[in-house]
C-alpha cells in the first residue's frame, strides 16, 4: 500500500527537523516533514466596526489592568490556589533531549501489536542527499521482517517516543503517546460481559462481510469543511463586488461621518 | 526662522565623531560618520524642528552604524540631559512611557550623540496627545511595484482629496515609499483618523484596481502599493520630514513639491544634497502650517464624490 502518496493530496511542506536515524553503528541522515496538513477552516476575530483583527491582552483581574509580558510568570498549582513560580532555568536542570539530532532506535516491534490509540502525529522521514543507501537498507529490512522501530528523539526541545515504520517508498515516523496519556477503560460503565447469541452473531458477522470494502480513503471527504469554505469564498467574492458598489462603501462612509460627528471636538 | 546658533552644537558633547554610521555603498552617497549626522542636523534644524517640536518622539538608534544592532527607543534613556523635555504617557491598560521631546538645536545635537538616525514623531502634540493634528498616509510599494508606483498612487490620493477641497503634502519615505501628510484640525481621536485614512485607501483601491492594497500580510500585497492607514493609531509613527533613514547612502525623507515628486530617485536626497537643496529651493512644506487645520470630514466628502476619470 502506498498510503501516503495516494491519500495525501497536500503539498510537501518544508522540513521541520534535520538529523539522523541512529541504529547501532548505522547513521542515516534524514529530514522530517509534517505528514498531516491542517485543513481546518480558521477564523480571525475582528472588531466589527473597523475590521481590525483584535489583539489579546492579558489582564490581571486583581489589579484590574493589562499586563506587559515581563510582568507575567509561569505558575504551577501545587495545591488549589497555591502556586510556585517556574522560571526558564527550572527547565534547564531537567534531563533534556539527550541526543538532540538523533532518532535513536531502541528496539523493534510488530506493528499489529501497537494499538492505533498510541499514535499521536505522523511525519514523513526522508533521506538527506547521500543518505539513500543506508535509508534503503533500513526500509527494506523493516519491510522484510514486518517490524516497526521504537525510537526516541527530540523535537522542539522535548523528548518524544516515536515509531518508525515503512509506508510504500518512505519511512514514516509517528510520535507516540505514553500509556499514562491514554484514558483508562475502568471508569466506563455498562460494558457487556455476557456471551452473545451465536445465531445473532453469525448474522451480524455476515452483514459485516457483505458490507466490507477495501480501504479507499479518497472515497471520504470532509463535506462540512468544503461546504463552509465554499460558502465563505462565495461571500468573499460577493463582498468584493459589494465593496465597490455604491451601497456598501457609502454605508461605511455614512457610519464614519456619524462617528466623526459624535467625536468632533470631544475631549478624550 | 533663523538657523540654530552653530556654537550650541559645537560645544555639545559628541563622542566618536569619526565613527562610521553609513558605510560606503557602491553608487550611493557616503560614507557618513557621526559627525556628518551632527552637521546635517545642525543645518536642517530650522526645518526639521518644525515637525519635532512639542511632539512625543520615538528614536531608532544605531550605535554601531546602520549595519550594526539597532533599537527603537521610546523612553528617555537614563543619563539624558536634565533640560530634555519629555511626555509621560500613561495610557489606560498600556505601558507607561516617557517619550523625549526635542525642540531645539541642542536636542538635535543630543540625538546625534545618541546615534539616533531615524526620528519618528507622534502625529499629535504632547499638549493634546489624544487628538492628532495630521493624518499620515504611508504608501509602501511591494516589489515588483516601486517608487514610481507609490508616486502614482500619491498623485491619485492628491486628486481624490482635492474633491473635498483638501490639500495634501508629500515626501519621499527615504526608501521606496511616499509619505503623505494631511494637516487637520486636532478635533478627532486617533481611531477616527485611522478609519478615515482606511476609507481613503479603499477608495483608492477601487479607483486603481490591482495597484493599491490595504492587505496587512506582506505576502498578499503582491506588486501593489500598500496604503498603511494603521500608522495613524495612537503611538504609531511615520518618520519626520528631513529625518535621515538607516539605509545605504544615508537617504533622507525628503519633502517635495508635487511637480518634483518622482523626478529623482529617492536616494538623490541624502545628508549632503538635502541642505544644498534647502538653500536653493527652500522647504517644500513651508506652507504646511498655513494650510493646516483642515476638516477631517472633508475626506469623507471626497470619498463620496464620483470618481474622476482614471488618473
Amino acid at each position: 500500500m502506498n498510503g501516503v502518496s495516494e491519500a495525501g493530496g497536500g503539498i510537501l511542506v518544508r522540513s521541520i527537523w534535520r538529523g539522523a536515524i541512529g541504529f547501532g553503528l548505522v547513521h542515516i541522515p534524514c529530514r522530517l516533514y509534517p505528514a498531516a496538513v491542517d485543513r481546518d477552516v480558521h477564523f480571525r476575530l475582528l472588531h466589527r466596526t473597523c475590521h481590525t483583527p483584535v489583539r489579546n491582552r492579558r489582564v490581571c483581574p486583581h489589579c484590574d489592568r493589562a499586563l506587559e509580558p515581563e510582568e507575567i510568570v509561569r505558575g504551577y498549582e501545587v495545591a488549589p490556589e497555591t502556586f510556585v513560580e517556574v522560571e526558564d532555568e527550572d527547565f534547564d536542570a531537567l534531563p533534556g533531549p539527550s541526543a538532540r539530532r538523533t532518532v535513536a532506535i531502541l528496539n523493534f516491534v510488530s506493528l499489529s501489536e501497537v494499538d492505533p490509540m498510541y499514535f499521536d502525529r505522523p511525519y514523513l522521514l526522508g533521506p538527506e542527499e547521500g543518505g539513500g543507501r543506508p535509508y534503503g537498507l533500513l526500509r527494506e529490512a523493516l519491510r522484510r521482517t514486518d517490524r516497526a522501530a521504537v525510537a526516541r528523539f527530540a523535537l522542539r526541545a522535548r523528548d518524544h517516543l516515536a515509531l518508525v515504520r515503512v509506508v510504500g517508498p518512505t519511512l514514516v515516523l509517528e510520535t507516540m503517546r505514553y500509556p499514562d496519556e491514554l484514558a483508562s477503560v475502568e471508569g466506563l460503565e455498562h460494558l457487556p460481559t455476557d456471551s452473545v447469541d451465536t445465531r445473532e452473531l453469525d448474522l451480524a458477522a455476515e452483514l459485516i462481510e457483505r458490507r466490507s470494502a477495501p480501504w479507499e480513503p479518497q472515497r471520504y471527504r470532509d463535506t462540512y469543511r468544503e461546504t463552509l469554505a465554499d460558502r465563505l469564498a462565495q461571500r468573499g467574492a460577493a463582498g468584493r463586488v459589494a465593496a465597490q458598489a455604491p451601497q456598501g462603501y457609502a454605508g461605511l462612509l455614512a457610519a464614519l461621518e456619524a462617528s466623526l460627528q459624535a467625536d468632533a471636538g470631544e475631549a478624550p | 526662522m533663523t538657523p540654530a546658533s552653530p556654537t550650541l552644537s559645537a560645544t555639545a558633547r559628541l563622542t566618536h565623531p569619526e565613527r562610521p554610521l553609513w558605510p560606503a555603498a557602491a553608487g550611493l552617497a557616503g560614507p557618513f560618520t557621526k559627525r556628518d549626522l551632527a552637521n546635517y542636523l545642525e543645518v536642517v534644524a530650522p526645518w526639521l524642528l518644525l515637525h519635532l517640536r512639542g511632539r512625543p518622539l520615538v528614536l531608532t538608534r544605531y550605535p554601531r552604524g546602520i549595519t550594526g544592532p539597532s533599537f527603537y527607543q521610546k523612553n528617555v534613556p537614563p543619563g539624558a540631559p536634565g533640560w530634555l523635555a519629555s511626555f509621560p504617557d500613561r495610557p489606560v491598560g498600556g505601558r507607561a512611557v516617557d517619550y523625549p521631546i526635542v525642540g531645539d538645536a541642542r536636542g538635535l545635537a543630543w540625538l546625534a550623540q545618541q546615534a539616533a538616525i531615524e526620528f519618528h514623531p507622534w502625529s499629535a502634540r504632547a499638549l493634546d496627545p489624544e487628538r492628532p493634528d495630521r493624518a499620515m498616509i504611508d504608501l509602501d510599494p511591494e516589489p515588483p511595484a516601486g517608487f514610481a508606483d507609490a508616486c502614482a498612487v500619491a498623485r491619485a490620493a492628491r486628486q481624490l482629496l482635492s474633491l473635498g477641497g483638501l490639500r495634501l503634502w508629500c515626501k519621499t519615505s527615504g526608501a521606496t515609499g511616499v509619505h503623505l501628510c494631511l494637516p487637520i484640525r486636532p478635533a478627532w481621536p486617533h481611531r477616527d483618523v485611522v478609519a478615515v485614512v482606511r476609507a481613503l485607501g479603499l477608495r483608492l483601491a477601487e479607483w486603481l484596481p490591482g495597484r493599491v492594497t490595504l492587505e496587512r500580510a506582506v505576502a498578499r500585497r503582491s506588486g501593489r502599493v500598500y496604503v498603511d492607514y494603521l500608522q495613524n493609531r495612537r503611538g504609531q509613527t511615520v518618520c519626520a520630514p528631513y529625518s535621515p533613514r538607516a539605509l545605504p547612502g544615508a537617504p533622507v525623507s525628503m519633502p517635495l513639491a508635487w511637480e518634483d515628486l518622482g523626478g529623482d530617485p529617492p536616494v538623490r536626497w541624502h545628508l549632503l544634497s538635502v541642505p544644498e537643496r534647502l538653500r536653493r529651493r527652500g522647504d517644500a512644506w513651508a506652507d504646511l502650517a498655513e494650510g493646516g487645520r483642515q476638516d477631517l470630514r472633508q475626506v469623507i466628502r471626497a470619498c463620496a464624490a464620483p470618481l474622476p476619470d482614471t488618473p
